[in-house]
């Protein structure tokens, strides 16, 4: 019987042949990214006495839920981390603050951390799950994060698996948002309740990384620990452009068993908008064009690279964001923002009245110009709960930056595929 | 004392989808007590557990009684399972069921996350398909946790499930991954 990519990480990792159900233990030769309270982890090490990092070298500070936010602690946040990190022997140069700061999760993927073939992880945050678009295992360590970064060690129960396979081609104007709205309306929240969700099928193949990024960040939704996609040509060329350390990539059998495989087709997918407050009532955004905005994002660690601002720029040249809205685009990343400076996209952003913010997570959890009680936003943004963006009186919509940037333009939620 | 791995109490009976972030320990409420100076123990936490499906939830649990959910018990979507503010309240809806008593969580699945910061705070959450349907609302259970077996009392029936391993009962026993990492530091002299 052959094995997943999961079960084939994991068994690497461990040293020995595992299966679904087994308790393993596991270390990662790789970075570890803390984000949002750096002294989450200090606070935990301390709680049990243990004062030294397991390895100072691996941990990476990435400033992307604060920013240049004025809310949220940032500032005591910002010295808290510092004076840690002094203490602890982290080198200063895996601190990614403010001036070379971004999502951890963009950050992470700019410089390829994750590798294919290994377990990547996260400190605290539920949509570490992204970086399994470059075929790791990838999860967030959470309140378990404390006793990882003084050990070195975690342990594992091997997950199983369920395959998604996406058949068919991409419409136009449908993204892989989109497509991971729709299998979340399918499926539902419980649909890989603590599985993995490995994407597969010709969509997938056919995908951008930013695409499939956007795929496997959205695998909480499902109840899924991680989300995996098998490393290709395309997962290695971008690797390889980013990361020049060695790896040695794993992908499933075609015989491996998977706790239950979901096929679908796509062809005839169009634009997906979840309206609040339910995170997987998914529908067709037919259902709700008409209705009035006057707030919109474009960012996210679901939303916010290159290919995310090209079609944001795409809708945007050479018009203006209707007077009603502010539109705010924020670039996942400063290697995203410095992209979009070299293609010209900044130009047309500005032109268009768009509000252009400092690269992190930002209005995505109310970190920058949050919601107001009536507002209705349309976003690409994670999450659509009541006060996620701001005031718990404000009305959240998610759906593609293609949604957005189209639903900004006129005022209303409006199908993206007449500017396409 | 018998042992500390067997539990018996009433069986609290929820849904599919039970979530950490709305239900269990609702972020709003923590909002509120913070605001309200409430010192943020798993005490007091205890006391508003479940509050917005059952505001009577913390007065009536009795102290070792059961929560006994659906698929994706401890579901999560606010992305942090826990508070962001606050570096102790990672995983706040496994300390507010401590907080109420609870001995462990039984589910027919549940989310990862959920279940590694349980058990890292010292509460069992175990995953048994079988039990879907089969326990009503205040059922007497036994769980045995080494032994991996569920009985339910009221019924009559019985239900196996897989153990945890050695060394994550060790961790339920000494209520936690930080105690046992600080047992293990004290005894290596790190």
């Amino acid at each position: 019987m052959g094995k997943t990519v999961t079960e084939k990480i994991l068994s690497r990792a461990a040293g020995k042949e595992v299966s679904p159900g087994d308790y393993i233990e596991v270390s990662s030769r790789l970075p570890i990214t803390l984000s949002a309270g750096m002294g989450r982890g200090a606070a935990q090490m301390e709680g049990a006495g243990a004062t030294r990092l397991f390895n100072p070298q691996l941990i990476h500070m990435v400033d992307g839920h604060t920013g240049s936010t004025a809310s949220h602690n940032a500032g005591e946040s910002r010295t808290t981390g510092r004076a840690w990190a002094k203490k602890m022997g982290v080198p200063i140069e895996n601190i990614y603050e403010l001036g070379r700061q971004g999502i951890e999760h963009v950050v992470a993927g700019d410089h390829a951390w994750a590798l294919p073939g290994e377990v990547f992880f996260q400190v605290i945050n539920g949509h570490t799950t992204t970086l399994g678009a470059l075929g790791a295992f990838a999860i967030t360590l959470s309140y378990g994060s404390g006793a990882y970064m003084a050990t070195g060690k975690t342990w594992i129960r091997v997950p199983e698996s369920v395959k998604v396979v996406l058949t068919g081609a991409l419409p136009k104007g449908v993204i892989g948002r989109d497509i991971a709205e729709y299998v979340l309306g399918q499926i539902g929240p419980a649909g890989a309740a603590g599985q993995v969700m490995e994407w597969t099928g010709p969509v997938v193949d056919a995908l951008s990384m930013d695409g499939r990024f956007t795929l496997c960040c959205n695998a909480l939704f499902y109840g899924a620990w991680t989300g995996i996609i098998n490393p290709d040509q395309k997962t290695m060329d971008y690797v390889r452009a980013r990361n020049s350390g060695p790896f040695e990539p794993l992908t499933s059998d075609p015989d491996a068993e998977y706790a239950r495989v979901y096929e679908f087709h796509v062809s005839h997918v169009v634009p997906q908008v979840v309206p609040p407050p339910e995170r997987y009532h998914v529908f067709p955004v037919s259902q709700y064009e008409g209705t009035a905005v006057n707030r919109a994002f474009v960012g996210s660690c679901e939303n916010s690279r290159i290919e995310d601002m090209r079609l944001a720029a795409t809708l945007l040249k050479g018009r203006r964001v209707h007077p009603d809205v502010i539109l705010n685009i924020t670039p996942g990343s400063v290697s995203v923002l410095k992209q979009c400076i070299k293609e010209g996209l900044m130009e047309t952003f500005v032109e268009a009245e768009a509000l252009v913010a400092s690269p992190n997570c930002g209005m995505c959890w109310g970190a920058n110009t949050p919601l107001a009680a009536g507002d209705v936003c349309i976003s690409s943004g994670t999450c659509n709960y009541p006060g996620r963006m701001g005031s718990k009186d404000a009305a959240i919509y998610l759906g593609s930056p293609a949604t957005v940037v189209a639903s900004a333009l006129e005022g209303k939620i409006t199908d993206p595929r007449k500017y396409l | 004392m018998g042992d500390t791995l067997v539990f018996q109490g009433k069986a609290w009976v929820f849904g599919d989808n039970l979530d950490a972030d709305w239900q269990i320990c609702s972020l709003e409420t923590l909002a509120e007590l913070r605001a309200g100076g409430v010192p943020l123990t798993a005490e007091e936490l205890g006391k508003v557990c479940l509050q917005p499906v059952d505001p009577e939830f913390g007065r009536k649990v009795n102290l070792g009684d059961f929560i006994v959910a659906g698929a994706n018990a401890g579901a999560s979507v606010a992305c942090l399972d826990g508070d962001p503010e606050d570096p102790h309240l990672i995983g706040a809806a496994s300390l507010a069921l401590k907080g109420a008593g609870i001995a462990a969580v039984l589910c027919e699945s549940s989310n990862m996350t959920f279940l590694r910061n349980s058990v890292h705070h010292g509460l069992p959450v175990v995953e048994c398909r079988a039990l879907r349907g089969r326990v009503r609302q205040g059922d007497e259970l036994r769980v045995d946790l080494a032994r991996g077996a569920i009985q339910n009392l009221t019924t009559g029936e019985s239900f196996r499930f897989s153990p945890y391993p050695d060394f994550l009962l060790d961790m339920i026993r000494v209520a936690g991954l930080y105690p046992q990492l600080k047992n293990a530091s004290g005894s290596s002299g790190t």
